[in-house]
């Protein structure tokens, strides 16, 4: 393998590989919190609800 | 709204999505290889390195704005969501800027890192943001915690412009872009540039637009919490 060509499968290619992968697992995270909190708001909105009939 | 809101989701996503897909063809296809000295190929890491950059610089920026715009009017919650939300953006992606700094300084400079003026003041944003979201999360009173925050937010951008002209106060080794005409570039490698510009921003609009759901999502959670509580 050229020098050139090392370089690019070394460098070149894990800094674009780097990119994506930080930002889809952020996306990720992101994503996973929205979704529990989605959970806890319903969860707490039928609490709400069922305080609400026992008065 | 819920189907406007995912409309616009969808228009935002598509159009990153379709110039990020650009970007990388223009950068890895139509660019010019440049000459050793700069890497040769690896230069190609520029294209996404900069606007990785851009979007940092951006998001502290706008933590920067929002923060004043706190405090000055009125303290809404509001303007303490979009701070909060931009400044994980920009911590997400200073570190992204560090790492992508460092694939190409191996192979050019010979070292994964120096402690070059450029790198070095970049690394204490990062660590100056990292702090504002640590202490972010250790103050439970919502209101001190969002004013906090945004005096915080105002002089942590202090290290934002010394970050970005440490290349022209200093001696570095970094290139510098702004120094030279035409961004010291050939003309067939402005585009890949500024497509990477255009691309990165819309992705940057995209993640503001999730990330500041979660802090309403968050809102409404406390607020339930309290109705029962209340109840």
């Amino acid at each position: 393998m050229s020098p050139e060509m090392q370089n690019i499968v070394s460098f070149l290619i894990p800094a674009y590989m780097i990119f994506w992968l930080i930002t889809f697992l952020y996306v990720f995270s992101v994503r996973s919190r929205q979704k529990n909190l989605e959970k806890d708001i319903e969860t707490l909105r039928l609490l709400v609800e069922k305080k609400k009939e026992s008065k | 709204m819920e189907k406007s809101r995912s409309r616009v989701d969808g228009v935002v996503l598509a159009l990153a999505a379709l110039t990020t897909l650009i970007d990388i063809y223009f950068a890895l296809g139509f660019a010019p290889t440049a000459d050793k000295l700069s890497g040769g190929d690896v230069q190609r890491i520029f294209y996404f390195h900069v606007g990785i950059a851009w979007i940092a610089g951006l998001a502290l920026f706008v933590t920067f704005v929002a923060s004043i715009i706190y405090l000055g009017r009125g303290e809404q919650r509001k303007h303490d969501i979009i701070a909060a939300s931009s400044v994980e953006i920009g911590v997400v992606f200073g570190v992204m800027v560090l790492l992508s700094g460092m694939l190409w300084a191996r192979p050019v400079w010979n070292t994964w890192w120096t402690w070059d003026p450029r790198l070095t003041t970049t690394a204490i944003t990062e660590f100056i943001y990292l702090a504002y979201l640590m202490l972010r999360g250790a103050i439970d009173d919502p209101q001190r915690r969002a004013r906090f925050s945004a005096v915080y937010g105002i002089i942590g951008f202090v290290s934002v412009p010394i970050t970005y002209f440490s290349t022209k106060w200093f001696n570095t080794i970094h290139p510098d872009l702004g120094q030279t005409p035409g961004f010291g570039l050939t003309p067939n490698m402005r585009p890949p540039l500024f497509i990477a510009l255009i691309a990165f921003t819309l992705v940057y609009v995209l993640l503001m637009i999730v990330r500041t759901r979660v802090e309403r999502s968050a809102d409404e959670v406390a607020k339930l919490k309290q109705d029962i509580l209340n109840a």
